[in-house]
Parts: C-alpha cells; structure tokens; sequence
C-alpha cells in the first residue's frame, strides 16, 4: 500500500476514525492517521479540530513523526493559541536533547509558531542554541533570530539576539557565518532606521574569507550582503573585486549572477580607463554567456540581467553577438529577451548578419515574436545608418507578404524611419498606401495617417486618403484621432486650395462633436491659428523636427542604476524598483556609488550628512522626472505641466529649430511636443534625460530645480544675470541700429564670451513714444553657425524712455554659411512695429574656445605639417610694455594658450594655440626681443583666411588695459 | 526570502505545499492555479507576479513546481533551488510524476523542512542528506553518527562524509560533449559551441584530495614540462575501445572560453594558479562544465535540399556526411526533417538506415544506427501536400541527432591524481577510466 491512498477523498465521518487513531497505542496506527492528517492539510481540507489528539503525539521520539507534528503544529498554531502552549514543554525538552538535529529541530519549528506565548518560551532555549557547541544548531538558531524579529522585534532588542547574531560572524564554521549574515541583512532591510548591521571592513573582510569554504547558497547570501558594502576607495573596492572573481566560475548561476551585482557596483568605483576593468570586462563576458546554456528559467533570469548590464556598460559583451541568436525551440520569453539584447548589441560590424537574422524571425509562428524582430529591423535601420537601405527593403519585402501584423508593425517602423532620415525614402510610401485598409490597429492607423500628413505634398490623392479616415473617426482610438486632426491641417497648409472643406470639416467635429478635450483643445487651436494668422501656423505646424535618437526602449538612467544594484533579484527581471511590486515595508532605494564624492563620503558625521541630504535630493529629482516622463507617455499631449516641462527639454536640447520665432505660447509649443511625440519623439526625451545626472553632479547646491535646470534659468529671462569668472576681452558697446532707422527702437551692443559662451549683449532702448512689444530675433547663417541657443525672450513690453539689457547666449551649431568680410553677421530684429536688418562684427576672439591647447609634439608636428607659404608673418607692437608674463596672462584670458616657451639666441620664443568655435587650429610664434616693443609674429594655420582677423584680436587685446 | 513551495498536479491539485513565511497566505496557492494553470492563456515568463506576490515556477512532465514571495529575492537563486529541488526528489524516488510525490510526500514535506529554513536555501546536497533523511523509520543512530551527519550538513566539505572506505579505489571520468550548430542553407555555420560536463564517480576512502588536470590552453601554457601526465591514467574507454582522436592531431591544447566547477572544487585556487583541485562527494557528480567555441571538429553535415514543385508537391533530398577518423563509429544517428502541416502523403527513398513520415510530428524521422568516420547517405522525398492551406510554412530547422566516441572540442583529461595522507593506499593503487562520448545538442541546418 502506498501514501498516495492518502489523497482519496474523505469519508464522513473519518475526522473521527481519526481522532481514535491517534489515541491509538499503536505506533503504526498513529502514523498511518498523521500522514491522512497531513494528507488532508495539504489539500486544503480543515483539520484544525484534530489539535489537542496530534499535539498528544508529540512526545513520541520517533524523528520521523515529530516532523509530522510539527508540521501540523506550524499551520494550526495559530488558529489554535490556547492549545499550541501544551507544546511548549516538549519544545523545550527538545532544545535540551543529547541530538543536535532534535534539538535544531525544536528551536527551528518554535520559531516558525507566531504565537505569542510560545515566542516567550523560546527566548531562553535560542539564546542557548546561539551558542550550542554543535554546528548545525548555531546554524539553525541565527534564522531563528531572523524569524523571530518578523514576529516581535522589541524581544529581539531586549534579549540582545542582535549581538549574539553578530558575534556569529566571527564562527569558525562557514554556514554559521552564512546563516548569519542572512539573517542580519534581513532584519536590516526591516529596520532600515537602525544600524542593526554595521558593514565595516573588517566584517567584509571575514565575510570574504568564509565566502571560499561555505555552502553555494551561503555564498549567494554573502554576495548579497557585500553589495551593500560602501567600499572605502577605489583600492577597497579594487582588492575585494579582485577576491570574489573566482566565483564566476562557480557552477550555481545565483553565485554567478551576485558576483557580477557586486563587480558592477563596486566598478563605479574604480577608473574605467585602467588596465583593471578592461581585465574585468574580459572575464564578465565569459560566464554571462555561459548562464545561456542552462535551464530556461535561468536563461530568462540571466537574459533580463544582461539587458541592464548592456544598457550599463556595453563594452562587456560588444563581441558575443552571434550567443544571442534565437534557437528554434527557445521558449518564447527566452526569444523576446534575447531579440531585445541583439538589437542593443547592433553596430555596422554585425549588422548583416543580425539582419539575416532578423529576416529568419519575421517569418516564426508566434505573433509576439514576429512583431518585435519587424520593429527591430527597422531599429537597425535608424541605429546603423549604412544599413537603412538594406533595412528598408527587407521591409518592403515584409510588406508585401501582406501578413497583417507584420504589415502593421513594419509600418510603425518605418514612420521612425522617416523621421530619422527625412526625404530618403519616400519612394516607398505608394507601397506603404496599398496597405492603407488592411490596418486596425490604432498605432499602425495613427502612423499610417502621420506618414500621409508629412508628405501630403508628395502623394497626389492624399485628401482622399484622409477624407477615408474621417469617415469613421468617431469610432477611432484617440491617439488616431489626434493624428488625423493634425495631419489634415498639415495638409491643409501644404495645399490650401483643394482642403478648405475637410479641414472645416475636421476642425467642427473636434470641436463641436467630441468629449475628449484634448481634442477639443487641440481643434481649437489649430483653427484660432489658422484663422489668426496662416503663416505663424505653418511655421508652428510644419516646424522642422529634432532627429530621433538612435537608441530606443532604453531604461531611465536612474533606473538603470537602480536596478543594476538588485542583479540578480526579482526587480531586475521585472526592470521595475522594488517598491512597485513589494509590499507594505519601507524599502531603501539602492544607488550606485559614485567615484567623485566618495573621497568626502565617511570622513566624518556632518559631511556625511550633507550628502544624505545630497542623495535625498537626487532621489526627488528622479521621480520627479520619472513622473513627467510618466504623464508623457500616458496622458500624451494636454498634460499641462509635462508639456511644458517637455517644452523646456526641448530646447535644451534645441539644435534645428531656431526657426521658431517667439510667436508660440505655452499652449502651442505643447501641440508641436506632441506632434513630434506622435512622429517617434519620445526617444529624445529620454536622451536629454540621461544628460540630466551630469548637471547634477556637478552642481551640488541650490534645490532641485535650479540644478536641473540651471543653464536655461541663466538664459530665460533679460534681467539680472551676473557672470562672476574673469572673462575675455570685451569691447564696450556699440550702436548697432540708431533710433532714426528703428523706428525709435535703438539697438547697441556687443558681444563677449562668458563662461565660455559666446554671448551677445545687447541694451535695447525705446526711444519712441509707444511701449514695444512681441520681440523676435534671428541670425541669417554665417561663416562660424551662429545661432542663438534660445529665442529671444522678451517678457515685458518696453515702455517709453526704457532701456534693457539683454543677454544671448549663442551656439556655433548652426548653419554655415560664408560671409565677408569673415565675422560679419547679420540680424534680423523683429517687434510689433517693424522688423529691423542689420550687419555687425563679431570679434574674432569671441570664438576662441578655452580647450584649445594641445601637447608640444602636437604643436611641433603641426607646424611643421602646414606648407610654409601658409605662414604669415607680421610685426606687432607691444604698446603697453607688458612684461613677457603679463602679456602671457592677458593672451591665456582670451583663450590663446602658450604651449611652450623658450629662449632662443637671447630671445624669449613664445609658441601659442588658438582654437576656434569650428574647430580650427591656428598657431603661433611670437619672438620678443628684450628692451624691443616690436614682437616678430608668426602664424600658421590650414585656413589662411583667419590670419587677418588673428593678428587684428592680438593688437586689440595687447592694447586694451 | 522564499515565502512558499507548492506542487500541483496537471489539474491543478495542490501536492504539496509548505509555507515558510507568514505574508504568504493559503489565497496564494488558488492565485497560481487559477492565474497560470487554469489561465485561458499560456503565461508567458516563468515569473508572474500576481497581487504583489511573485510566482516562480516550473514544468516537469505535467508536475508543477512553485516557489512564491512577496519580497525582492533573488531570481536566480530561486530557479536555482528549484532545480535543486527536482534532482533532489528524482535521486529520493526517480521521476517526477504525479504517483511519486503522492507517495513520497511525507519525505518531501521531510526534505522540504531541511533544505529551506525560512525561505533560506540550506544544505542541499543529496549525498549528504541521504545520510540523515531516510525515512526508514527508526534508525538507531548513535551519537557519533549524529555528530558525522551536522557536521558534514555544515562542514566545510558539506558534500562528504568522514569515514567511508572501499577495498577497490576506484574512479570513472566521463567526459560528455554536447554539440550545438546553427547551420544556415547554404552550409555556412551560424553558431556553434560545444557545453562539455567532466560526470566523475568516485569510490575512493577517507577524505583523498584530487587534481585534475586538462588540455585547457592556459593550463598548458602555465607548466610546460609538467611531471603529470597522462601516461598514469588508463584511457580505456569503454565505448568502442576508442581513444580520443585529438591524440593524434598535433592540436593539443584548447580554448575553453568559460568553464565552471562544483562546489568541491576550490575556485581560488583556480584562479590564482590554474590548478584544479577537490575532494571529491562520494559516488557520482557533475565536476565540471565547460563550454568551447573555437575548433570545433563537427561531426556531421547535412545537406538539405528542398524544392516546391507547384503548390502541391515539394521535393527534398538530404545529404549526410560523417566527418571523423574512418575507425571510428557514430551511434543513434537521428535526422528530423520537419514537412509542411498539409502534408498528404511522402515517398521515402533512403540509401541506409530506416526512414519514416510522422504524422502526429510533422516531420520525416531518418534513423541510422550506426555510421562510419568519412562516409555518405542520402535521403530522397517527394511530398505531396494539400492545396487548401493558406498559411506559409516557415520551415523549421532540419535538426539532427547522434553519439560519437569522441570529444569534438578535443578535450582531453591529462592526468587526475589522489592524495590520501591518512589512509595507506596511493595514487597508483587508484583505478582510473575514462570515457569521451560526444552528443548531439542542438544540432540545427536551417532548409
């Protein structure tokens, strides 16, 4: 007879036949009706009356059947209270047995019985068991405390358990140290607000040492805890990394995987250029790729984990490409992770052979899978541009399968596409509009629909492609709907003549028959727009767009960096922090150390303190902006704070669109967010995010919005910005426009280089006899790109008689074009009375950049590169008698930086770089004769035309005082 | 930690189910059966977190296996310990089934109690735990006995016991190779590598130290002249009476890009000087895993050629070549080449071996017995198929199955030397064997 008879099903009565057998004398008898007991628990049938005859059984000294009591005792106890104290007695009997595994049995079951009599009871035999001279027992006990901390944790505290757990650190028997380090952590993470567990170097340091001689699941629990370890230094964390490398080569891929949690903590630590990481890189790579060949689960595990240290530090595994292709059989989560990593992986070496593969994937079975190796193909395409072409047509190819899902995804793809190569591809939008009525779902629909307003110019019937989608757009998702309102009125502004009718059409039903006021808004918008003023609306809807970055689905940086501190736990497979998916308990939001405070970081209480409050704010910063993200992506468009916030973003970011004059409001710039947001913009904004971090480290004070946005407070408003750094030569300022020719609006200024910023400074004074106002200012292309970082911001009108002061901050990233003479640049000033041309000089020396030194074999090797007839020379004079090293100083103000200085036949030889905006070299001899004020200069450059223009800012800058 | 472990049976039944932490509560067990078992569609992760608590699981035959928590734990410990667990069951009673674990679940809910304390993975060893948990009713254990067993639970070689003995010391390595190739149409090798286990039973007295020794490139390289060598070990192999071929190729050392040891092994020592060395458990165990990727002789290739005739007909030819040393002999040859779903009716034309269609698999099963080193076969098909179906078959890998007397990365045991200070009987007394068997892994040719 075997136990499964166990499990069949229950007879009336039997609760009772049972009880009688357990009364029984009968040894057998007794176990045979503890097993239907236990039988029946299981199952989830209620046995709980049955109590007082198993507790009776208790005292038999049948191993076997104690565990079958205790067993039941651990499920009932506490329905039970008053009977479960009948065991205390032989609980405690058993804590005092000559067997250590009866009485580790005694001390581990007493603590899993949440009753609060028995946990009173169990104080005395625990504290007993912590030093019980058998191994197995300590080893028992030191989870013991754990359990009972999760149970009252003031008995803890007042029985001093948390010392003697401690004291079990130092055991000489590994699993004691494991357990007890287990134990401690947990409690730890309980009470973050106690400093249960003091991880100090000397702690470490034993940890490590039992970390060689225990079991592999004490060295999980051992891993785990030194990656909580703040290492002293880079060379703490240098010499512990370098002692637990051995354990990438231990079989338990747990082992493996905290091994690797703690090398990519502490590697923040340490010099990422030094021979000791690329060593490190080295021997990660192997047994990452290694976790690959085990159980699926693990593999899962592991795929998920090598996501985030990819997205970390991507050098790792640069070269494993070919390990991440999909098996035939590889379960399907198996397939999906690894897809994600290949695309990550992607760079024009393997490009073609990720290609051919991803061709293989689009044809499998499994919907899911098919969808995600059609969008990565089209990733490749925006991530390796040499192979956009191959992408595309493998596309095409795909397209015309007709399969619908595929047809679908790949066109959401190759709308990224688009935007991140405009005018390239548009021969294939005939293709893509065969397609048109296979399309049902909303996102392929709205892209579809985005395609057709972009190009409405180009595809003849694109009035009746869009009249086709209006005729249902009360049954459209709202994300389609927004689509197709923006997309008529882009095709409205393209071809005026022939839509007049569907864009009113269009227009009345958003605003007239539809509950969704972002819709609504946005109706509105467009048509006050449009009604208003045609113009500012082309220029509002048809704007040029940001490129789209090349990396897409990348985790939030300070996310990342969170999650890469939990490798290997379960907020790393879900790539959520664990707070959104543990309960109740506060939980420690872990943080990568970082290599440049940690000098400050323990030297004392109050430094420590303020970088608490330091990491407090960064904590706040990040949600804050995790939020905002947040809000975009769910509520999209009319989300007021995120769409300006968003707005903010942008134009840190701002490269292409100084074409946007100042004629947008809040309002309309969030329609031209979303309209790029809808065109695939979101990837940018995850860019301009990741450079956030950077501002914060670098600028410690101040609350957090001044440190996120601190460059674009210095440039928002007119009024009150001071520089404090010495600065380079500024000219005082000039009349650029007089009263008479601006209508009363004189104009004068100059420009200087601030912080090493071309800055254009410029009073604006009304000399009329009515305010000014809508103020507007743009830059024709010039020979060095000068384009204002911001448009001009005038908030305030300007009144009668008043004069203010306005500072530009200009970028050199603009379009180029050449001017003569070379610095000339001509401006174009706008406001609600005229709009004003201009030409004025800009001063050469205002574009020398701070780093322009280079080495003096550089230097050497340079000039001896550039022909001579490249060289100019001419003869300066020194008029202010400046000493060798004040003119030196006053040269290195200005960005022109001596390399080197000699004397050569009784001569002081001075040889000095120059670097300009564009990237320019230009070098310098200067050779001073003592007692002489004539200086010889020489010049060699690959531009000769700026050799004027260079000796001009030497004789102005010698000459100033 | 680990808050719970159920086991349920293809319906869903509860088995077992042992509760560690008092956040888990009985809903926890119906949370799975209804969200995953019973769930309309297949979850698709093995982790699924269902009301703030997370499910682990996994599938043997039709037995579930679920570890639960509501904490942030660590993942691959979790599927660690399951897997763990299963082996454990399996060398306790055999398969996973239904049967057995009814049957055992007084030894289960035993070793449950054993092996997690807590939610905290503990000795999981099956020597070691076989050494106390018995269920053989009453042992009378004496007190020394006791000592032995918590002091091999929590030694430092918590994997051995003191005290064993054998007239005959004796030891078998077996080196196992798992071929995998991802070969496209045109004969161009994707990816391949081989995932190699050094499986060693020892019967060896008291506590012997072992070294072992490889042709891993760096260990070569480290000692050029090295006293150890092979000469002491008898390379009898037992399949075939073959050798190792590498033997005879001037290629002697390898590259191994990972390789990976059991806990015995002593990982510092490792890395410091190259050296493996371990006492080992007693009776058999997994020593080592390795995985190659470079030079890699594959011994076999399959040549597909499919071609549509029409909508209705297709016609395959496959070629199969042996690419080893003519003395030796490949096994179990198997070629599964996978037909459309509307398959009607296949014509099999076959030089060797036995070819049948599936049905029920969709696919032609060629099977060969035995094949030579350098030799050729060929399998010829005409397919007809049924018009109707609309949906492109995406053809699925040729995948092929095999066992060949040899290492295909050219692995190569040098020497494997015990030391047994106590006890009076030396290396040279020890009786050594060892064996290389290549096996097919996935061993794909895409048609």
């Amino acid at each position: 007879m075997t136990d499964s008879k166990y499990f069949s099903t229950q007879r009336k009565g039997e609760i009772y036949e049972l009880k009688a057998e357990l009364n029984s004398d009968k040894r057998e008898r007794k176990k045979e009706a503890l097993k239907k007991v236990i039988a029946s628990m299981t199952v989830g049938k209620d046995v709980s009356q049955l109590f007082p005859d198993v507790i009776n059984c208790m005292q038999i000294d049948n191993l076997e059947l104690k565990k079958l009591v205790y067993l039941y005792l651990m499920n009932y106890a506490k329905t039970q209270p008053e009977m479960a104290i009948l065991a205390v007695n032989t609980f405690a009997k058993d804590c005092n047995d000559p067997s250590p595994l009866i009485r580790a049995l005694a001390v581990r079951t007493m603590g899993c019985i949440r009753v609060e009599k028995i946990t009173e009871h169990l104080c005395e035999p625990l504290r007993k068991c912590l030093k019980d001279e058998d191994p197995y027992v300590r080893k028992t006990a030191a989870v013991c405390v754990a359990k009972l901390y999760d149970i009252n944790q003031q008995l803890v505290f007042d029985q001093g358990f948390l010392d003697l757990l401690k004291d079990l650190l130092s055991d000489s028997n590994p699993m004691v140290v494991a357990n007890a380090v287990a134990a401690l952590s947990e409690i730890s993470e309980q009470s973050p607000q106690i400093q249960v567990f003091d991880l100090n170097g000397p702690t470490v340091n034993k940890l490590l040492t039992a970390l060689n001689e225990c079991s592999e699941w004490g060295q999980v629990f051992i891993l785990d805890t030194i990656a909580n370890y703040p290492p002293k230094d880079d060379k703490d964390a240098q010499s512990i990394c370098e002692r637990i490398t051995p354990r990438l080569a231990h079989a338990n891929s747990a082992v493996v995987l905290s091994t690797v949690k703690v090398l990519m903590k502490f590697l923040e630590l340490i010099d990422p250029n030094s021979e000791f990481v690329q060593n490190l890189y080295r021997k990660l790579a192997p047994p990452l790729v290694t976790l690959l060949s085990t159980e699926p689960e693990i593999q899962y595990v592991a795929l998920r984990n090598i996501n985030l240290i990819v997205q970390k530090r991507s050098d790792i595994l640069k070269n494993e490409m070919k390990v991440f292709f999909v098996k035939y059989n590889d379960p399907i989560y198996v397939k999906l992770e690894k897809l994600d990593i290949m695309i990550r992986l992607t760079n024009s070496n393997n490009i073609a052979q990720v290609l051919a593969e991803l061709k293989e994937y689009a044809t499998e079975v499994d919907v899911d899978f098919v969808r995600k190796a059609v969008r990565a193909i089209g990733r490749c395409a925006i991530k390796v541009e040499p192979a956009a072409e191959r992408c595309v047509n493998t596309l095409i190819d795909l397209i015309q399968t007709k399969v619908n899902y595929v047809v679908q995804e790949a066109i959401v793809v190759i709308k990224d596409i688009f935007r991140k190569y405009p005018n390239k591809y548009e021969s294939i939008i005939a293709i893509l509009c065969e397609n048109l009525d296979s399309l049902d779902e909303p996102e392929a629909r709205a892209s579809m629909i985005w395609i057709v307003g972009e190009y409405a110019e180009r595809i003849d019937n694109a009035d009746e492609l869009l009249e086709g989608f209006l005729d249902g757009f009360k049954d459209e998702n709202n994300q389609v709907q927004l689509q197709l309102l923006t997309a008529i009125v882009k095709l409205f502004l393209k071809k005026p003549t022939e839509t007049q009718e569907l864009v009113t059409k269009v227009l009345t039903l958003v605003t007239q028959e539809t509950d969704n006021p972002d819709l609504r808004d946005r109706g509105y918008i467009y048509w006050r727009l449009l009604s208003t003023d045609p113009k500012a609306a082309k220029e509002v809807v048809l704007a040029e767009k940001p490129l789209i970055s090349e990396e897409t689905d990348l985790l939030e940086p300070t996310l990342l960096d969170e999650l890469i501190c939990h490798i290997g736990s379960l907020a790393s497979v879900y790539h959520k922090p664990p707070n959104t998916f543990v309960e109740g308990r506060f939980i420690m939001k872990k943080k990568l150390p970082f290599r440049t405070g940690i000098h400050h970081e323990y030297e004392d209480i109050t430094t420590m303190q303020t970088n608490q409050q330091q990491q407090q704010q960064q904590v706040v910063i990040s949600s804050n902006v995790g939020s905002l993200i947040d809000d975009f992506d769910i509520l999209g468009p009319m989300s007021n704070t995120s769409s300006t916030t968003m707005n903010t973003f942008e134009h840190t970011q701002q490269q292409t669109s100084s074409a946007i004059p100042n004629l947008l409001d809040d309002e309309l710039s969030s329609i031209l967010g979303l309209d790029s947001n809808v065109g695939g913009h979101q990837t940018p904004m995850m860019n301009t995010n990741t450079s956030l971090p950077i501002n914060r480290l670098t600028t410690s004070t101040g609350n957090d919005l001044d440190d996120l946005f601190g460059d674009i407070n210095l440039h928002t408003g007119p009024s009150s910005i001071s520089f404090s750094s010495p600065n380079t030569l500024v000219l005082p300022k000039e009349i650029w426009v007089s009263a008479q020719k601006g209508k009363g609006l004189e104009i004068s200024g100059t420009f200087a280089r601030r912080n090493n910023q071309i800055v254009m400074e410029m009073d604006f004074t009304n000399k009329a006899l009515q305010s000014m106002n809508d103020f507007a200012l743009q830059l024709n292309r010039n020979s060095f790109g000068l384009t204002p970082l911001q448009p001009l911001q005038i908030l305030n009108p300007l009144f009668p008689n008043q004069t203010i002061p306005i500072q530009l901050i200009l970028n050199a990233n603009g379009p180029i074009m050449k001017m003569d003479p070379l610095t000339n640049l001509q401006i174009a000033i706008k406001n609600n009375i005229d709009i004003f041309y201009f030409n004025c000089i800009v001063p050469i020396h205002i574009l020398f950049v701070h780093n322009g030194e280079i080495d003096k074999m550089t230097f050497l090797q340079t000039w001896q590169d550039i022909p001579e007839n490249n060289e100019i020379k001419y003869q300066l004079q020194n008029i202010n008698n400046l000493s060798i090293d004040d003119l030196q100083n006053k040269l290195r103000l200005n960005n022109i930086h001596t390399i080197t200085r000699t004397i050569i036949e009784q001569k002081e030889m001075l040889y000095q770089t120059i670097k300009l905006t564009n990237g320019i070299f230009i070098l310098i001899e200067l050779k001073i004769t003592p007692g002489n004020r004539t200086i010889a200069f020489s010049l060699k450059t690959k531009v000769p035309d700026v050799a004027n223009l260079i000796i001009q800012a030497y004789e102005l800058i010698l000459s100033s005082n | 930690m680990i808050g719970g472990v159920f086991i349920y049976n293809h319906k869903g039944e509860v088995l077992i189910s042992r509760v560690y932490r008092d956040d888990i509560g009985r809903n926890a067990v119906d949370a799975f059966r209804v969200n995953v078992i019973h769930a309309r569609q297949q979850s698709r992760f093995p982790v699924v977190n269902i009301a703030r608590t997370s499910f682990f699981y996994t599938k043997r035959s039709n037995i579930w296996l679920c570890a639960v928590a509501k904490q942030n734990i660590n993942a691959a410990m979790v599927f660690e310990f399951l897997g763990k667990m299963i082996d454990i069951m399996q060398s306790y009673f055999g398969k996973i089934s239904e049967e057995n674990i009814k049957n055992n679940f007084v030894l289960i809910y035993e070793l449950l109690d054993e092996i997690l304390d807590f939610g905290y993975p503990q000795n999981s060893d099956t020597g070691v735990l076989k050494s106390f948990i018995t269920q053989q009713g009453v042992r009378p254990i004496t007190r020394e006995e006791q000592t032995n067993v918590t002091s091999a639970v929590t030694g430092q070689i918590g994997w051995r016991r003191e005290g064993i003995k054998y007239r005959r010391n004796e030891l078998f390595l077996d080196v196992i190779e798992s071929v995998n190739l991802l070969m496209s149409q045109q004969g161009q090798v994707l990816s391949t590598h081989v995932a190699g286990r050094v499986v060693m039973k020892s019967y060896l007295s008291g506590m012997p130290e072992c070294k072992f020794g490889i042709n891993d490139k760096i260990t070569v390289d480290n000692r050029t002249k090295n006293p150890l060598d092979s000469t002491n070990i008898n390379n009898n192999s037992t399949t075939n009476g073959s050798t190792n071929p590498s033997t005879t190729t001037t290629k002697t050392a390898i590259a191994i890009d990972d390789c990976q040891f059991h806990q015995c092994v002593k990982l510092s020592k490792f890395e410091s000087e190259h050296s493996i060395s371990f006492i080992p458990p007693d009776g058999e165990f997994e020593l080592m895993r390795y995985r190659t990727t470079k030079d890699i002789s594959l011994p076999f290739r399959v040549i597909p050629l499919v071609r549509e005739i029409g909508r209705t007909k297709m016609e395959v030819k496959v070629v199969v070549k042996s690419n080893f040393k003519p003395t030796l002999i490949g096994q179990k040859i198997e070629i599964r080449i996978p037909t459309p779903s509307n398959t009607c009716d296949v014509q099999l034309l076959c030089m060797k071996g036995k070819a049948k269609y599936k049905s029920s698999d969709n696919a032609i099963v060629w099977k060969m017995k035995r094949m030579g080193g350098m030799k050729e076969s060929q399998l010829s098909a005409e397919i007809e198929l049924l018009p109707n179906d609309k949906k492109k078959w995406n053809r699925p890998p040729i995948s092929m199955n095999f066992e060949v007397p040899f290492a295909p990365s050219g692995f190569k045991v040098r020497y494997l030397k015990v030391f047994e200070h106590k006890l009076n009987y030396s290396d040279s007394d020890t009786v050594k064997w060892v064996r290389y068997i290549g096996k097919s892994g996935l061993y794909e040719t895409r048609s």
